[in-house]
């Protein structure tokens, strides 16, 4: 019984394991299947998303292109008119300091004119005082040097007439002479 | 007063003797106030030496006695300040000479001066040898020259005109 016993769990051991032995293998085969689908799907979502990439990577180029494009065009535009406003600003301009410097030139060349001729009229007016006052000097001095000559050729004389004849006047004939000089004092009415 | 004023001036003929007497007289001030007031001031200015300062002493001497001199010092103060007021307001006449005068040509100059003028004068006396001779003469702000060199130089400027 025993035998039969063991014999029974034997059986049920080789059918357990053979059915376990039989999951297992299914299991490996689904898993390998399963495995081979995984890559199959990874290898697909790696071309889609290479794909999808590569798509989107061109759209957006095409859409930064575009963008770009745009934007150019529109600053362009956009520097187009204000270069014009720019031109012709700047020609009104030009023309506004042409005529603002003709005039402002206009201007100083009449003040210039002007001033030249006060500046001749002062300058003919000042020679001519120059020459006035030179002249005047020089005649004074020349009046001073005939004083200067005058009072030297007296003093030479005093000195000539006292070397020579003064010496010869005695005592008696200085105070008659300078009697004689009051007398003729009082007949002036100096005193 | 002015008569006594008068006195003292006699004695003065030229600019130097009048110098000399406004001087004698500051000392005479001065001495006024030293010593006793009793004490004449002619025995006080005894002490001053020389003949002109004899001559002022003996001048005050003689109006002591005659009773004509003030006794104060005060009163000598002012005597003698109208004095030197008198003294040098009298006018003065300027004679510049080529030669230097005598004493006694002064006194016939300062005579003349005064009989014609019929006043009171100084002489100021100035000895310029180059004038040769004759005499220049001032009094009260006229000037004359009445000088030999004067002459002289009409002489020449009448010559140096001539053609």
């Amino acid at each position: 019984m025993r035998y039969a016993i063991t014999r029974r769990g034997n059986d049920i051991l080789t059918k357990t394991i053979t059915v376990a032995q039989e999951i297992i293998r299914n299991a490996i085969a689904a898993s390998q299947k399963n495995l081979r689908a995984s890559e199959t799907f990874q290898e697909e979502l790696a071309q889609m998303m290479r794909e999808g990439t590569a798509q989107n990577l061109s759209e957006s180029k095409k859409i930064i292109q575009s963008a770009t494009n745009d934007i150019v065009d529109a600053y362009q535009k956009q520097f187009s008119v204000l270069s014009r406003e720019v031109e012709a600003s700047g020609r009104f301009a030009h023309n506004q300091f042409l005529e603002a410097t003709k005039k402002r030139t206009d201007d100083l060349s009449a003040g210039i004119q002007g001033e030249l001729g006060k500046m001749r009229q002062e300058l003919e007016e000042k020679l001519l005082a120059g020459m006035q006052e030179a002249q005047a000097g020089a005649k004074v001095y020349q009046e001073q040097k005939i004083k200067e000559l005058d009072a030297k050729i007296y003093q030479i004389l005093g000195e000539i007439a006292k070397k020579t004849f003064g010496r010869s006047v005695d005592l008696s004939t200085h105070e008659e002479l300078v009697m004689e000089a009051l007398e003729k004092a009082k007949k002036e009415n100096l005193f | 007063m002015e008569e006594l004023f008068k006195r003292f001036s006699e004695q003065v003929k030229t600019r130097e003797d009048l110098i000399v007497l406004l001087d004698e007289i500051e000392e005479a001030i001065r001495l006024a106030y030293v010593g006793e007031p009793d004490v004449p001031l002619s025995k006080k200015l005894a002490k001053m030496s020389g003949a002109a300062s004899e001559k002022f002493r003996g001048m005050i001497e003689d109006l002591e006695k005659e009773g004509e001199f003030p006794a104060s010092r005060r009163e000598q103060n002012t005597f003698f300040s109208g004095l030197k007021k008198y003294l040098s307001s009298l006018p003065t006449v300027r004679l510049i000479l080529a030669f230097t005068p005598s004493s006694e040509f002064l006194d016939r100059l300062a005579a003349y001066l005064e009989k014609k003028t019929a006043r009171k004068i100084i002489l100021d006396i100035l000895v310029r040898e180059e004038i040769v001779g004759g005499c220049l003469v001032e009094y009260e702000g006229e000037y004359r020259d009445y000088s030999m060199l004067k002459k002289l130089e009409s002489v020449l400027v009448e010559y140096s005109q001539k053609p």
